[in-house]
Parts: C-alpha cells; structure tokens; sequence
C-alpha cells in the first residue's frame, strides 16, 4: 500500500491536500484508539509531503532514481516551499529617524566607484543622483555603521538535510562503516567544514589578480594585515545593520577588499555576504527611495566585483534553489537595465582560472580536497606543474581517470593505453621482443606520466570546463552546474564505458594487425 | 464521573471544568481562581495551603515553604514544623485544596483529573506528579503538556489554521511548544524547554541585586529576611512591568534598604536569563523543520510572560507582535479543562483531534566503533516524534560465544549514557555463536500516556522479551531517585588538556541538540577525535583541533538573529 493509498488520494504535489486528507482520515483513525493504524498513517502523510514535490501537476511521479541531482528538480521542489515565504518587516521606525545633518559621505563615495559602475549606471544614473540627493536631503547619511545585527547568519543546509530520505535504521554495533555512511552518502553535510582549515593555508602577497577590475591591488596585498575570517565576519556584522542603513560606502571598501583577497578566504566570505543579505533582501520590497537607491547601488557593487548575476552557480550552490532563485531574481531585476552581459572568469598569476572549493565539490565530486591542496600548491609556488605524486593514477592509469572525470581525457588516455597493451601482447605472443620491449616501455611510460602529471591532468581538464561552461551566455546557472557535474564525477559507468570501449578497439586492432602482419 | 483538569503550578496552581460552554475554572474558597502553590503548617499541626500559606511566607519562614515543584522528582525532603515532606506530598496538599473546592463548587465528589505539567518534565518528574495526584486522593487520567493546554485553550477558537509557538514562562519553569493547527488537527510539531527558569528566577536576580548593592550579609541572612527579599523583588518585578522605574525601601535584617532600578537596569541584570529563553527556542523551532519566519504566531503563555521585557524579546527574535491573553496564567487551567472535554468525547469537541509528541529521545546503549570501546546512546526514538510511536532496530554481538545481551534503556539527548537518565534494563539470552551472527531486533513502543513499552526478540530464536516502563513504573520509587540523584551530581571527566574537553563538551552539547543524520555526523566527528587525542603517536594535535572546531563551528549556526 502506498502512502497516497493510504491517505485516499492520489499522488499530488500540494501540500494542504496532503494535510487535508490526513486530517480526514485522523477523525477515523484516533490516535488513542488505533495506534498502529495512527502511525501508519502519521507516516503515510509524512512520506507523501516528502514526495510531494516530486510529483508533477498530473499526479505521476518522478520515476528518477539518481537522488543525487536534487537541481533537476527544482521547479518542482519550490512549490513546495512556496507559499510558505512571509515578509519580515523591519521596525524601520528607529532606524530612519536620524536627522543629523552631516557631510554625506554617500556622495562622496558614489563619486569614487570605478568608471565601469558609472558607465554600467548612464541609463539609471541619472534617476539614481536625484533619488540619492532627494534621500539624502530627507535623511543624512549618517556615518556610524555600528547597528545591531539584524541577519542571522547560519549553515543553510541543515534545513535541506531533514528533507532527505531517512535511511534504513538498521544498525550492527560491530561496524562502523554505517556511522560513516551518512556522511558519505548524504551531501549535505555541507562540505565548507570539511575544507575549512583550507581557508587558513595561505600566505598572503602571492597572488596576483590580472584583473582590470581591481587597481592599486599590489599594495593591497602585499599589505600585512589581511582579511580573516574573523574580521569578515566582524566586518558583515558592522555592516549588515538595518538594510536600509546600508551606505554604499563602507560596501564599497569592504567587498572590494573581500574581491581582492577573496582567494584567501576561498568562497566563505562570499557565502557570508550571500547568506546576509538573502536573509535580509529577499522578503523584503524597499519602501523609500533611499533604500532603493541603497539596494542599487549595493547590488551593482557586488555584480561588478563577483560577477554575480553570472556567477549564480555559486549562489546556487550556497543557498539552494529556491532562496537562490528568488535572490538571483531579485539581483536581475535590480540590475535588469545594465549592458552588462560579458561573462567573466578571473585568471590567476599562473594562468590557472580561479577555481573556488565548489568548483572542486562540483566537478570532482568525491574526495576533492587532495586536488584542491594540489591546486592549492600550485598557486603557492607559482608553477602549474608542481610536482606532486598520485598513487592511485600510477596504479589505475585510465581507469582512475575515468573514475575521476568523464570529458574525454579519460577516453584519450585509455585509447593509448590500449594500443600500448595490445603492441606489449602482440609482441609477446608473437616472440618478437622489440615489440614486446616497446609495449612494456608505452605502459610503463603512461603508468608513470599519470602517476606524475595526473592531478595536474585533471585540475586542467576542470579548469578548462569551467572556463567553457563559465563563458557559455546562453547556459542558465542550473544548467551550468548540471554540465560542470557531468563532465566531471566520472565513476563507475563511465569505467564500464572506458573498458568496453577500449575492448572493442583492442578487437580492431588486433585484428588489423593480424591482417597487416598476415598471421 | 466528573473530570476535572488541574494545573499545578510553580507559584500558582488552578482547577478547571469544562461546562456547558466550554471551559470553567473553578473559585477557591476566596473567591480566587489562583490558588498559590503555597503550604504552611500552623501552630496547631494544621496544613494551611494557598493564600493564607503565601501571607506566612515571610512571617513564618521556617514553617512554609514554596516553589516546590521545582524539586518535583527529587527527593528533598522539608522540614515544616514538625513534619518531613516529600515533594509529592507538598503538591498533593495544593491538589487536595483545589479538589475541595471543586466538590464544593460542583456539589459531587471528584475522582477523576488531568493534570498539566512542564511538556519538558521527564519521566520521574511526571511520576511524581501522578503520585501526588493519587496522595490526594485522585486518579490521574492523564498528564497534559503546558503548551499544549495553552494552545487547545487558546488555538480552538482565537488562532487561525497556521503554525504557532507557545512561549510558556511560568513561575518555575519554562516551555517552548511548535504546533500547526489545520483542518480541526492540533499537532504538535516540537516541544523543549528548561525545567529550571521562570520568573522566579528573575526575581531572584533581583534579589541578588538587592543584595550585593546594599552590601546585605550574604552567609548569614536569616530564611526569614531572604523571604521578604524576595517579596520585595516580586514586587519590584511587578513595578516594572506597568511603570519605566520602580523605588523601594524597606529594612531587611536591620539594614535600611532604599533605591530604585529601572527597566534598562532589570534587562542588563537578566540578560543571561534571556540567553537561556532562546536556547529551547531555536531547538524547538529546528526540530520541527522550521524557520523562525515561517512561525505565523507566537503565544504568550504564563504569568512571567506579563514582563515587557520578555514581549519585546519574543517581538524581535520573530519580527512579530506576539499574542498574549488577558489572564496568561489561567489559560493551561483552561487548557486542562478542554482536554477532559476531548477525553471523555464531549459534543462540541467530537471533531477535534489533538496529537503530540514525545520530548525526550528514547534509546539504548551499544557500541557502534571498530574497536568496542565506546558506549553511546543509540536513539531508538528520536525527541519530538509524535506518539503513538512504534519504532525498532537491529542490535548484534560483539563477542564470540557471548550467550546474554543486556539492554540498558535511556532517556535524554547526551551521547554518552551516563549522562542520561537510566529508566531501566533487560536481558535476553541468545546461543552461542560467533561475534556479529546473533542478533536482537529492539522495538520500543511509547504510547500516547508516556508508557514505554520495550520488546526484544531474538533473530535466531524468535524468543521475545518484553518490559513495561510507564508512569506507574515497577522499578522502585528509590531505585529511580537515586538514580536521577546520580544524574544531577554528574562529573566531568579529568581530560589532560582543558581545551580539548572543552570541545568535546561542545560537540556533546551539539549532539545533544541536534537530530538524525547530523546527530551520527557528530558523533563520529567526536569519536573520531577522542581516537586521535588518546593516541601517543599523533603529534600534530593542534591541526586535528583546530579542525575539528571548524567542523563544529560550521554545525552550530545561531538560528535567530543576535539581540
């Protein structure tokens, strides 16, 4: 019996039907007379708001069984959550009341963003300065950021980690595989706490951002006293008061200097930024015109410093779907009168593009940190080939590619392992110890080259993807992500792919060389 | 038969009816629906309860006593007059009153009630409850948490379908209860709370305010002096609730008192004790998978709730204007009274179906490491399930030829089980054979009056074991408070470095908040950890540490908003 059965519905995606027959049902099944058929039912209703969003307006489930791609679907998931979203308002009272004339350091600063902001504004700008004086003749910018904090700040993942199937609760005392197995199966441990101590792994003044954004940022970094985390943290706290207190001031500065040094904090600003302000814009609709003008401003600041209307596969990644969703939504909305359609991807000193700990977790899926602490030391040292040894390339050569990625590198190498196996067998069999030598060398030869030059192989077929999926305008985010998952994370279809590919050209070419060499 | 519902308070107890239309509380012999959960012995011999009790507080300090439900489940023993009392006897007196008054009120005799208690006491505190009841003379049909009696009170008629929490400050205790109300169903989705925080303890603050400003003889201030200083403090406390400043003066052990304090003061002074309001909060609100802003309505419930100050709180945690009744203390009375309607199927309430959940998480000891070392609790059913539950899993042997499994069975959230509360055991045997191929299937089956059913079955042999463990539990009144005695004298374990067992206590406190997947994630981050500590050869401990504070630190994200 299935759970809508026992409900009495048929399978739908609304959550007040789930209820409503659940509550009809209740007035049959009391939980004080039948509490077997309560529990079932209590169940039933609870595994039914968990399919829920994977049913389609028809009624008809999703008949997918790779739980993993949660993006997939997202339109479906949203309306779970949907209608559940209430605006928060904010006692604006107290906070809009400082008449307090003063020197406007709003003016100032909006005078001092880059030219490309101004270029980027033209078509607003205008509009823009008459808001921003009509504001500020109203109420002046006052110049002390020190408010109470009105964003909470979290890990926004525990949330989607309840929605998760629960897994069979069999438990055999004497292993412990299983205590693991949640955390491996279930990605939404989020992994920034698994590559936190990253974060602090940087000295700073190495990097060099070729940039035309960001000037003036060799003093910056070799500069002594740089971000921690700490300091973000202090930092958003000061900032993030009453958002329609924010001053495009002390934003300005600040994520500048976060864009700056953003390599050294890996995306864990960026994520605080993001979390802060999804928690503080999202419900709400700015109510004057300064805190329109503020909202503006704040935003061509961070699209113009991260890229972000183009670089929403992070915020995906950072808020889920649909907080995502409707931030991204807002940013385009803010933002919608701006030429500003060139997708960018910032390249680092050594060429390298600037790949974060999501990019990794993307692409490589499992155990991602070893290549991030090769990407890492690369970077450290300023040499794309810094040596580093792989075990388990050297011993599983096109296998462990094809474990690793699945864009074709794998397939390159498998064919030349292949045609060097074959040559090595044929040699052999046929007693010809040239051949035979030769075979034995190419296998060797590629054993050792994967052995050394695989984690370099893989962080460049990653980068290159990144680029291209990065570049590609017409890729929405989710699409974008979908791609970047599916070039990488290889595993074991594509292995089964790569042996049975390769059997077939080992056929052929065994077959060539028979006729070739008459036997 | 006559139900009634009861609420025994902290400061103040109610009994309550549900009548024609709807439900009644019942008068005192004053006249007073409040009856104080106040006893005194007289000159005479004779119990005095209630108001007249209350006015001897201070007058006769060695001979009354309040605030005892705080000591419900324990067993301190007070001395009043020439008597000794048990907690339960105290409470029974309050109980005895409020039934004379219903028999009174309703001209039958009365037999039969509901009684409301904290929805975060635990087993031993709700048994106690239940044997004061029976002390007095009545059988205790059911328990009925706080919150959810001041929800059936307020949430049948004054809330809309909607998700709701109830804020639950009383004189003694604290609760925080999660429902969503639709369709004529009442479910409650969460429930946590504090037993030990309540208004009381702000007036206790207040107190201690008194005290250190007027540089009053801490060691040596007579029972009597502290009652009136906390009369004092109450009525301080009071002061600030309708006025910005409260002045006083008074002589308290021949020492002149004077001053004011004023409502900036009082929250400077209580602001710990508001920290400590927000902790069931966020876990109420992160067990029933919610976000503070999908709340749609936050009820005050609970005398204490009268301070501005606790209003303003509740305001800015939920971005909200919270919703408070006329009379917040009477609405579990009320609450209570509903329940009787609901139990015995009355009319007006035959549509209404109310379901709640079981507080504590419910579980048993095993060894899930490679290497047997660590005992932990294995949750068999989780905090906040809704009950009727029935829930089992899987257990093996760890030892060839090993012929017994012992079950140990927990109540609480700690990962270590000694700092549970042990409710009891059971043996099963099994035959020999080797380690890991025998096995137990453990169900535990918690029905909707808190009784704990647990079954066991051997795998191979299909032999089956089976234990009680309810209210009227079989173990012995002092097998249990010996046992919660040992729970509240718990120690902590002499760990070389301090700063490692200072993570550990967080983690442990982590796990102790936090359910199922993240739970298991926590657990092994804590095993894993203390493996690592407690091998000589690792020397890079301050990496691993810092690591694991990290991993911590990304796990404990404040729910609300900072103050």
């Amino acid at each position: 019996m299935t759970a809508w059965e026992t409900l009495g519905i048929k399978p739908t995606n609304e959550e007040p039907a789930i209820k409503r027959a659940y509550a009809a049902k209740l007035k049959i099944i009391r939980p004080d007379e039948d509490p077997e058929g309560f529990q079932q039912l209590r169940e039933a209703r609870d595994e039914a708001l968990y399919l829920a969003p994977f049913v389609n307006d028809e009624g008809e489930e999703w008949q997918d069984d790779d739980w993993n791609c949660d993006y997939e679907y997202d339109e479906d998931y949203s309306d779970y959550e949907g209608d559940e979203k209430k605006p928060i308002t904010f006692e604006l009272d107290d906070i809009c009341r400082d008449k307090e004339q003063g020197p406007l350091e709003t003016l100032d600063i909006s005078a001092a963003t880059s030219e490309e902001l101004e270029e980027a504004n033209r078509p607003e700008a205008a509009i823009k300065e008459a808001e921003l004086r009509e504001a500020e003749s109203r109420e002046a910018a006052t110049s002390t950021f020190i408010d109470m904090r009105d964003h909470k700040i979290s890990v926004p993942s525990q949330e989607h980690c309840h929605d998760k199937p629960e897994e069979a609760s069999h438990q055999r005392p004497q292993q412990s595989e299983h205590s693991n197995q949640y955390i491996n199966a279930d990605q939404c441990d989020q992994p920034l706490s698994e590559h936190a101590p990253l974060i602090t792994g940087y000295a700073p003044g190495d990097t060099e951002l070729e940039n035309e954004d960001v000037q003036g940022n060799e003093n910056r970094l070799s500069n002594e006293d740089t971000l921690t985390i700490e300091s973000v943290d202090h930092e958003l706290e000061q900032l993030c008061g009453p958002w329609s207190k924010w001053d495009i001031a002390p934003w300005h500065s600040f994520i500048k200097e976060i864009r700056e040094q953003s390599f050294q904090l890996s995306n864990y600003a960026e994520h605080k930024i993001l979390i802060s302000l999804s928690e503080a814009i999202i419900p709400l609709t700015p109510r004057t015109e300064r805190e329109r003008a503020n909202l503006t401003n704040i935003f061509s600041l961070l699209d113009m410093e991260f890229g972000w209307r183009h670089n929403d596969r992070h915020v995906y990644n950072i808020l889920g779907d649909k907080q995502a969703e409707q931030l991204m939504d807002y940013i385009r909305d803010r933002l919608s009168n701006r030429d500003h359609n060139q997708p960018r991807v910032y390249y680092d000193a050594i060429g390298f593009p600037m790949l974060k700990e999501q990019d990794f977790i993307d692409y490589l899926g499992k155990k991602d940190s070893i290549y991030q602490r090769y990407y890492e030391q690369c970077r450290e040292h300023g040499n794309q080939y810094q040596f580093s040894w792989s075990w388990p390339g050297f011993l599983f050569c096109p296998l462990w590619l094809a474990h690793r990625c699945n864009d074709g590198m794998e397939a390159l190498i498998g064919i030349s392992y292949t045609i060097a196996l074959v040559i090595l067998i044929y040699g052999y069999n046929n007693n010809n110890t040239l051949m035979a030598l030769t075979g034995v060398t190419l296998v060797a030869a590629l054993h050792i080259l994967i052995g050394i030059f695989g984690k370099r192989i893989l962080i460049s077929t990653m980068a290159t993807a990144f680029t291209e999926l990065e570049m590609d305008k017409k890729l929405t985010a989710k699409e974008r992500l979908l791609a970047l998952k599916k070039l990488g994370q290889g595993g074991r279809k594509a292995i089964s792919d790569l042996i049975l590919g390769n059997i077939g050209i080992a056929v052929i070419l065994i077959v060539i060389l028979a006729i070739f060499t008459g036997g | 038969m006559t139900i009634v519902g009861i609420d025994l308070g902290t400061t103040n107890s109610l009994i309550s009816i549900w009548g024609d239309e709807g439900p009644e509380l019942i008068p005192n012999a004053l006249g007073k629906t409040l009856t104080p959960s106040v006893v005194g012995v007289n000159d005479e011999g004779e119990i005095l309860i209630g108001e007249a009790a209350k006015e001897r507080l201070i007058t006769h300090a060695d001979q009354t006593i309040a605030d005892f439900k705080r000591t419900m489940g324990s067993d301190r023993v007070v001395e009043l007059g020439s008597y000794k009392f048990r907690p339960e006897e105290l409470s029974a007196f309050v109980l005895r009153a409020l039934k004379a008054d219903a028999e009174q009120h309703l001209g039958q005799p009365v037999t039969d009630a509901i009684i409301s208690v904290p929805a975060y006491f635990n087993d031993i505190q709700r048994k106690a409850t239940i044997d004061a009841g029976k002390l007095a003379g009545l059988t205790v049909e059911s328990l009925i948490n706080e919150p959810t009696a001041a929800a059936l009170a307020y949430g049948l008629n004054e809330v809309e379908d909607s998700q709701f929490l109830i804020f639950d400050l009383g004189g003694g205790t604290f609760d925080v209860s999660i429902l969503d109300k639709y369709d004529n169903v009442m479910e409650v989705r969460a429930t946590a709370g504090d037993n030990y925080l309540g208004g009381n303890d702000f007036r206790d603050a207040i107190a201690e305010m008194l005290i250190s400003n007027h540089e009053l003889d801490r060691a040596n201030i007579s029972h009597r002096a502290m009652n009136r200083l906390h009369r004092l403090a109450e009525t301080i406390k009071e002061q600030l609730s309708s006025n910005g400043e409260a002045r006083y003066a008074a002589t308290i052990d021949e020492v002149e008192i004077e001053g004011s304090l004023n409502r900036d003061e009082f929250e400077e002074l209580t602001s710990p004790l508001r920290r400590r309001l927000r902790i069931p909060m966020e876990r109420a609100i992160n067990d029933a998978i919610l976000t503070p802003e999908k709340i749609e309505n936050v009820i005050l419930v609970g005398g204490a709730s009268r301070m501005p100050m606790i209003r303003r709180m509740v305001g800015r945690l939920f971005h909200k204007l919270p919703l408070s009744h006329l009379n917040p203390d009477e609405l579990i009375a009320l609450g209570a009274a509903v329940q009787t309607g609901l139990k015995s199927r009355n009319a007006a309430l035959e549509d209404v179906v109310m379901t709640d959940v079981c507080p504590y998480t419910l579980g048993t000891s095993a060894v899930v490491d490679d290497n047997f070392q660590n005992l932990v609790i294995v949750p068999i059913i989780e905090r906040n399930s809704v009950v009727p539950i029935s829930q089992s899993q899987s257990f093996y042997t760890i030892r060839n030829k090993q012929t017994q499994i012992h079950l140990d069975i927990y109540q609480g959230e700690n990962m270590r089980p000694a700092d549970n509360i042990l409710l009891g055991d059971l043996n099963i045997d099994v035959p020999p054979a080797p380690a890991g191929d025998e096995g137990i299937d453990v169900r535990f089956t918690y029905d909707i009056n808190g009784a704990l059913e647990v079954e066991v079955t051997s795998l191979s042999t299909k032999k089956q074991v089976r234990k009680i463990f309810k209210n009227q539990a079989n173990l012995s009144e002092e097998d249990l408070q010996q046992r919660f005695k040992a729970l509240s004298d718990i120690k902590l374990h002499p760990r070389d470095q301090a700063e490692n067992a200072a993570l550990l206590a967080r983690a442990e406190r982590i796990y102790a908040e936090s359910l199922r997947h993240q739970r298991d994630y926590v657990r092994t981050l804590i095993l894993d950890f203390e493996q690592f500590i407690s091998d000589p050869k690792n020397r890079d401990v301050a990496s691993i540490r810092d690591a694991f504070s990290e991993a911590l630190e990304e796990l404990e994200g404040s729910l609300f908003d900072s103050e």
